[in-house]
């Protein structure tokens, strides 16, 4: 990783970073990328989709989360109105990631276009570009986020394929552990989270989920995240706005 | 029913999908207009990251608590000193998500050879 770093640094057209990136993919967030997409690939099998819906969810909507919430609510039977809602504020995220990210690559006269390499803006490609960014020549950033991001993206239909196959023909002692990297994966990611307000929303968010899931099943999610995500935002502001004047 | 569903009960499965799959595109697609024009301390960016933060936690507890299908079938008390372990593990040591990921994959491996095993 150091090494394609260094590279990085001595890198100056577009193609070189690019390759630069594909490698750094490769060797960063493609294996944990690789992990969680056979991951979903078994739970898809699991919940009774066909190989091609579950590989289309990964291809197009390419967001674990997203793409956990909307095969959980389907299998709980959630209508898809409350579904659609669920996964749109999933993936909310995505507006901060790209707004962090895109003003850090300055604009060429010839480049392939944003609105389409914006799919490629994923957990994993966000936080390689992210610590990389501020070591590496502006010009050649665009590059080296398409080199990381279209590996990145690429791995994820033969793993969600290899995923669903696998599932199919092997003992319980290997569904078990694919089938439980994603929610390790979501749990241990939050240990990253320093905002504390983002960290009562998780534990809040976590319980009200544990606790409505038996009441409510299909609409749990909407509940806990809408409903609780805004009471920890109300609770919040409204301590933020009584502060100053005390 | 409403209209909405209606015309979604209409076309299917795949029809949901390409809808969700417009509303995952919406966030990246305003991403991309809004660059450089907006600030992320607003007050709608901290509501939306409460909401998100709300959301994927309590489908993270819902995967590990109330499992469909094959996770099922170890204890739940197995699962959460599972997931102690490994935020244990990774705290403590300051080791990287991918080891402490490998640690839990090992641990629910080493129980479904037990479950393997007991039941031939």
């Amino acid at each position: 990783m150091d090494q394609i770093l260094q590279e990085l640094k001595d890198a100056d057209t577009f193609k070189q970073a690019f390759r630069l990136g594909v490698k750094a993919g490769l060797y960063g967030p493609g294996p944990v990328l690789l992990a969680g997409m056979i991951g979903f690939g078994a739970m898809g099998h699991g919940v009774g989709l066909s190989v091609l819906q579950t590989t289309a969810i990964s291809t197009f909507m390419y967001a674990l989360p997203g793409q956990i919430v909307f095969i959980e609510m389907m299998s709980m039977g959630a209508s898809s109105s409350v579904v659609a809602i669920a996964v749109a504020l999933t993936s909310t995220r995505f507006l901060t990631m790209v707004l962090t990210l895109f003003p850090q690559i300055p604009k060429a006269r010839k480049e392939p276009s944003r609105m389409l390499s914006v799919h490629l803006v994923a957990m994993s490609a966000w936080a390689y570009c992210m610590r990389d960014f501020p070591k590496i020549k502006p010009e050649i950033r665009y590059g080296y986020f398409l080199g990381i991001g279209l590996i990145c993206w690429i791995l994820a239909i033969p793993g969600t394929i290899l995923g669903y196959v696998i599932s199919e023909y092997v003992p319980i002692w290997v569904t078990i552990p694919l089938v439980f990297v994603n929610p390790l994966f979501f749990l241990l990611s939050f240990v990253d989270v320093v905002i504390p307000l983002n960290r009562i929303a998780i534990i809040a968010g976590g319980i009200a989920g544990a606790i409505f899931y038996q009441i409510y099943p299909e609409h749990a999610l909407l509940i806990s995240g809408l409903g609780f995500g805004s009471l920890v935002y109300g609770i919040d502001y409204f301590r933020r706005k009584r502060k100053p004047s005390a | 029913m409403n209209a909405f569903e209606s015309s979604i009960a209409e076309f299917g499965w795949w029809a949901i999908l390409l809808f969700v799959v417009l509303a995952t595109y919406f966030w990246r697609g305003l991403g991309v207009l809004l660059a450089g024009h907006v600030s992320q301390d607003s007050e709608l960016f901290k509501w939306l990251s409460t909401v998100t933060y709300a959301l994927v936690g309590a489908l993270t507890f819902k995967l590990i608590l109330l499992p469909i299908g094959a996770l099922a079938q170890v204890p739940m008390i197995y699962r959460i000193i599972v997931c102690c372990v490994c935020l244990f593990y990774m705290t403590k040591f300051k080791s990287g998500l991918s080891r402490g990921l490998i640690l839990g994959s090992l641990l629910m491996t080493a129980y479904g050879l037990f479950l393997f095993y007991q039941s031939t």
